[in-house]
């Protein structure tokens, strides 16, 4: 039997020792190795450097944020105490004005088709509702004739309270006074509802707020749905719609780039990349469990976070600007959230955050995809008068030349782009109840004689 | 491999310097990892192939593929193929993958129905009496279905419901009452029925002894 002695064996084992801590050390600094900021990450990040929002742009902000201020306060005022209690610990002690009762009491809502006959026979109860709830009218033009609200770039608005609510029905109940104008003067009701879909577009392309941008997309194809259900109801008022909506001859493509947004979630993103870096995981993104500052020297790499964000946010830019067709934007918006190789071990913190920057872009890929077809297709049937043999085989949406489909049996205009969440994801509803043709044809192939 | 490696250096880092408890963090995060993309579907039917339009519409639903069902169903429907134009009925009364147009969905069940369909019978007899719009609202047509379901078959505790939803929405809330405790004993006849159902059944009867119709 070998014996091993007394000096070689401490020398053995220093030698396994140091072995085991070279390679131990080799691993560490390749964990914890950050890759460069590429090019395109350097540009968002210059973009989010630059920000800062001018007086005017806080004020319609505020007049966005404050919407539900009772009726004795200043819309303007109330957002802005809002806001600072939000984002100012000084402010915390400061008296919120009461919130509004809403309730407007109008017989249905009248942007719904089911509501049009209705109309007719609760016209006095309508304008009545008009009289005594003129101020909202009045607070609504106020807010769109502002310039689109722009929220500062440095506080998410998670924890502030949006008037979605009221904004949206404020809207319903300026499409009320629209009906109500519309009988007494349509020119002058189609020239005001012209005017009201301008302002609504500008907002719309320029907010950077996605709960808002979000709302004003529903509320555009809510007005472009009830325009159409309108006048194929009332098929006199078809002249004075055509000839006085003269938005959609000048502007029949949405075309509201992302751009704004995807601004404004990049500088909140990296304000809380900042956070990660300075508080911990755990504090900055409110973690019920404690990540240790090792594991989060392993697992969260900055750089590769930012890299990954930029390059997401700058194809679904590159998406919406039509270059590369229509079908991408598709599968991009029904893929994202399911895309496993933007996945990496040694960024699980920064993947589990891209991947949800990816699922809320993913949403508002789809949104802007079906707003932006919604409207083109209504604002095709309109300047067509709704005659549909008058309507061009394609229409142009981003650029694109889009097939115009017709589901017959359904009454659907549509246009070809592959479904993303319903059938209707592309179409515009033309259905009059009674109308549908008679489409059945013998299930059993007819017998030769 | 090479992330094989990665995570097997992590999970031991982790052990060897005291912090087991962050593996819960490491595996939380991997669960939240999206699952690979699933494979593309079978090829597509021809264009003027009705029948297999509609076959292939049933084995998207069947795979719990909604969408993509409707897509087909509305596709045959509009080369007229019955069961396809009865199918999307159904999926715009439903809402959904289709989007919500009762009125339209309806419609398109009434011309598609076939007459000797119990089930269809039955369904359009339930819609017209219990619909919560009350412009759908037909009491007079659902009880028509549901005379001619009964003149067809015996009905059943699902039928009965309906019988006794129709006689509520016709203002028969007494007889009404009366056909729905029938209804309740049938299915307890019947046997495997959810507490669920059996709880509705209880409370429509409720609803009747109060002269009040059912909607929804």
């Amino acid at each position: 039997m070998t014996t091993i002695s007394a000096p070689s064996r401490w020398r053995v084992i220093a030698w396994v020792v140091a072995t085991i801590l070279v390679i131990w050390g080799i691993a560490l600094s390749m964990l914890m190795r950050q890759p460069e900021l590429s090019e395109q990450s350097q540009q968002w990040l210059a973009k989010a450097n630059q920000s800062t929002p001018s007086e005017q742009e806080s004020m319609a902000f505020y007049l966005m944020l404050g919407f539900d201020a009772p009726s004795e306060a200043s819309p303007q005022a109330y957002g802005e105490q809002r806001w600072r209690m939000h984002v100012d610990l000084a402010e915390e002690g400061m008296k919120l004005a009461k919130a509004s009762t809403w309730r407007f009491g109008l017989p249905c809502y009248v942007s719904m088709q089911e509501c049009l006959p209705v109309i007719d026979a609760n016209i006095d109860r309508i304008n009545d509702v008009l009289t005594e709830k003129n101020a909202w009218l009045v607070r609504l033009q106020l807010l769109l004739t502002a310039e689109p609200p722009k929220a500062p770039e440095q506080h998410i608005m998670d924890n502030v309270p949006f008037p979605k609510q009221q904004l949206s029905s404020a809207f319903e109940l300026h499409l009320a006074s629209v009906i109500s104008a519309a009988e007494k003067d349509p020119e002058q009701a189609f020239a005001d509802l012209n005017e009201h879909l301008e302002h609504l577009l500008v907002h719309l392309r320029g907010t950077n707020v996605t709960a808002y941008r979000s709302l004003l997309q529903r509320v555009l194809t809510v007005e472009m749905g009830w325009l159409v259900a309108y006048v194929q109801q009332r098929p006199e008022m078809l002249h004075a719609a055509t000839t006085n909506l003269t938005v959609l001859q000048q502007q029949p493509e949405l075309a509201a780039s992302l751009e704004p947004v995807l601004d404004r979630n990049f500088a909140l993103a990296v304000a809380t990349f900042d956070r990660i870096d300075s508080e911990g995981v755990s504090t900055a993104l409110d973690w019920d469990l404690t990540v240790s500052e090792l594991l989060q020297r392993i697992i969260w790499q900055r750089h590769a976070t930012v890299n990954s964000l930029a390059q997401g946010y700058s194809d679904a830019l590159q998406l919406m600007s039509g270059s590369q067709g229509l079908v991408p934007i598709v599968n991009a918006a029904t893929s994202w959230p399911g895309l496993s190789s933007t996945w990496s071990d040694r960024n699980l913190i920064g993947s589990a955050l891209v991947q949800e920057k990816l699922e809320q872009l993913s949403r508002l890929l789809k949104k802007s995809l079906m707003t932006e077809a919604y409207y083109r297709i209504a604002a095709a049937w309109l300047q067509a008068k709704g005659n549909q043999s008058q309507l061009p085989e394609k229409l142009s949406l981003f650029g694109i030349d889009v097939p115009v489909l017709q589901r017959e049996l359904e009454q659907r205009l549509c246009l070809d782009v592959p479904l993303l969440e319903s059938l209707d994801d592309f179409c515009l509803r033309l259905y009059q109840p009674g109308q549908i043709p008679e489409m059945a044809i013998p299930d059993d192939p007819p017998v030769a004689l | 491999m090479k992330s094989l490696t990665c995570l097997i250096a992590v999970a031991a880092t982790l052990l060897l310097t005291g912090c087991g408890s962050d593996l819960l963090v490491v595996q939380r995060l991997q669960s939240l990892k999206p699952e690979p993309q699933q494979a593309a579907d079978a090829p597509a039917p021809d264009v003027d192939d009705w029948q297999g339009q509609f076959e292939f519409a049933e084995s998207m639903l069947e795979q719990g593929k909604p969408l993509a069902a409707v897509h087909w169903y509305s596709k045959c429907a509009n080369g007229g193929h019955l069961p396809c134009i009865r199918q999307l009925g159904y999926a715009y009364m439903q809402g959904g993958a289709a989007g919500h147009d009762p009125y339209l969905g309806l419609e398109l069940l009434t011309q598609s129905l076939d007459p000797e369909d119990a089930g269809m019978l039955n369904d359009l007899a339930w819609f017209l009496a219990t619909s919560k719009i009350s412009a759908l609202r037909d009491p007079e047509q659902a009880n028509e279905y549901i005379q001619q379901l009964q003149a067809m078959a015996t009905l059943d505790a699902m039928s009965t419901d309906t019988l006794a939803a129709v006689a509520a929405a016709l203002g028969n809330f007494a007889e009404a009452a009366k056909v729905q405790q029938q209804a309740i004993t049938m299915l307890l006849k019947e046997g495997e029925i959810g507490e669920d159902m059996l709880t509705d059944y209880r409370k429509r009867l409720q609803l009747y002894r109060n002269n009040r119709m059912y909607t929804e």
